[in-house]
């Protein structure tokens, strides 16, 4: 397998964009990468697009084909990636692969999602389609947060996480995401009081405790470490994990962990020859607060069930151990499903760069964790610095 | 309804409702009707105050049961014995059991 790099990164702001139509979005963030990486349209040998919910959510399906189009790609090989909400992570996999296998040289990897312009309904019910739809849970009404929820109750119980260790992490999130121009809920902070006193969703879990119905999009371009364009500012791609969970919550062992997490990590730091003690900066998957608090257990940042304690005291504040989500994560910084993946990367690559908005002081090793459905798909990602790793 | 017709896996002993067609524990294709004791214990729970567009407007409780073998049961919470809401005290651990199942979808109550 070839050595890939990262050579560019784009984003658009995310939140509400009611003008723009999705294409645009996809179009705006892959523009951005490619000046980002000084490459043209024309140099791009593959092409992928992550993206959940077109066909639902704005009317649109083959949405790989539109964008490569109005991007005005070659006649090249584009795919469209759904794997939820782990969908840009997967195409991310993807491209990856693509480049390392040899078969291209040059990938753009893209994610996108348009879902403000839906009714609240209508997206919770376009979201639960991440599940089986055939389950048992799904004939019962669960709902995303109500999945969520249902972690949440049973980690509480176990463990004695607390309201306000899953408050913390939204306060957290949303204090840095005041550095992140891009964010959501940039120029919005929030606090301890305000998170507990928000209305319920799926009991425990209130408004702040999940993350919001956004549009925005972001894009990567990967590139042959030995066919790196002059003056590349790249990062490398240590390895790219990806692991299958349960699609149910009825097949959960146990729902205060997600078994996926835990075996694409394994074969992560396996891979890369690392652990969590290496880690530098970390992206995770906080599609709701109490994903924040199990994904840093399953990744072996904490001891199981430390997880709220540990955020609560600042292991995971920009200025702690393993800083998480200086970006403002999928709870301040939005959550446009498809977009997800590549956003976290957007983050990592510029941690690592050095000129991220939050930066962390000599960040070298990056870790991406993205989540899709009920933990039924996981990937787990690892960036350095050129060559430090 | 004393016991729950279930499937299980001749070669592990897995238990699985609603029927399908491996085995999740170990992948063995050979499953048998069974039947086991409508006896569970509360796992997880939660109120849904957004619902999906198919349930506008309604709020529910959704609860996951454990019942022998490990098997978990998701459905709606519909009613609690003593009366009151099912909110009221509810906690992991309460014994519940299967009020009713059509289909897939499953009804649990308080026992």
């Amino acid at each position: 397998m070839r050595k890939v790099c990262i050579v560019g990164v784009g984003a658009t702001r995310f939140g509400s964009h009611p003008e723009t139509p999705l294409k645009d979005l996809a179009v705006d963030a892959c523009t951005a990468a490619l000046a980002d990486a000084g490459m043209g349209p024309d140099q791009i040998d593959a092409f992928y697009l992550g993206n959940y919910g077109a066909g639902m959510l704005v009317g649109q399906a083959f949405t790989a084909s539109v964008v490569a189009n109005e991007l005005g790609l070659r006649s090249i090989p584009v795919t469209r990636i759904e794997d939820a909400c782990a969908s840009g992570g997967v195409a991310l996999r993807h491209g990856w692969l693509m480049v390392a296998s040899g078969q291209a040289d040059a990938v753009l990897v893209a994610g996108v999602e348009k879902m403000t312009s839906a009714p609240t309904e209508a997206v919770t019910q376009a979201l639960a389609a991440a599940t089986d739809v055939e389950s048992p849970e799904a004939h019962a009404g669960l709902t995303f947060p109500g999945f969520f929820a249902m972690v949440a109750c049973r980690h509480m119980h176990e463990y004695g996480t607390r309201p306000e260790h899953l408050a913390a992490v939204a306060v957290k999130n949303r204090r840095n995401a005041q550095a992140n121009p891009r964010a959501q809920f940039f120029g919005k902070p929030a606090t301890l009081d305000q998170v507990l006193a928000s209305r319920l969703i799926a009991d425990p879990l209130r408004l702040f405790d999940c993350s919001p119905i956004s549009d925005g999009a972001a894009a990567a371009v990967l590139c042959a470490a030995d066919r790196l364009p002059e003056g590349a500012r790249a990062v490398d791609i240590l390895t790219i994990a990806h692991a299958l969970g349960p699609a149910n919550l009825s097949d959960m062992p146990d729902l205060t962990s997600f078994p996926a997490t835990r075996e694409a990590a394994r074969q992560a730091y396996e891979a890369a020859g690392l652990g969590p003690e290496d880690i530098d900066v970390l992206e995770v998957h906080d599609c709701f607060s109490i994903a924040e608090v199990v994904a840093l257990e399953d990744l072996g940042f904490v001891p199981k069930g430390e997880g709220g304690p540990a955020v609560a005291e600042g292991l995971t504040a920009l200025d702690g151990r393993f800083p998480v989500n200086p970006s403002g994560g999928l709870l301040s910084k939005g959550h446009p499903i498809g977009a997800t993946g590549l956003a976290q990367c957007f983050e990592i690559v510029r941690q690592l760069r050095g000129e991220a908005d939050n930066q962390v002081t000599g960040a070298r090793i990056g870790l991406m964790h993205n989540l899709g459905g009920t933990g039924g798909t996981v990937t787990v990602s690892l960036l350095a610095r050129r060559g430090v790793a | 309804m004393d016991q729950i017709p279930v499937l299980a896996c001749s070669a592990c002993g897995a238990v699985h409702l609603p029927p399908r067609r491996r085995c999740r524990s170990c992948g063995g294709d050979s499953l048998q009707e069974h039947a086991i004791d409508n006896a569970g214990e509360l796992y997880a729970f939660t109120v849904i105050r957004v619902p999906p567009a198919r349930y506008a407007g309604q709020e529910y409780t959704v609860a996951a049961a454990r019942f022998a073998g490990g098997l978990v049961i998701t459905g709606r919470l519909v009613e609690e014995k003593d009366g009151g809401t099912p909110l009221s005290g509810l906690e992991p651990g309460r014994a519940v059991r299967l009020a009713s199942r059509d289909g897939r979808a499953c009804r649990l109550q308080l026992a």
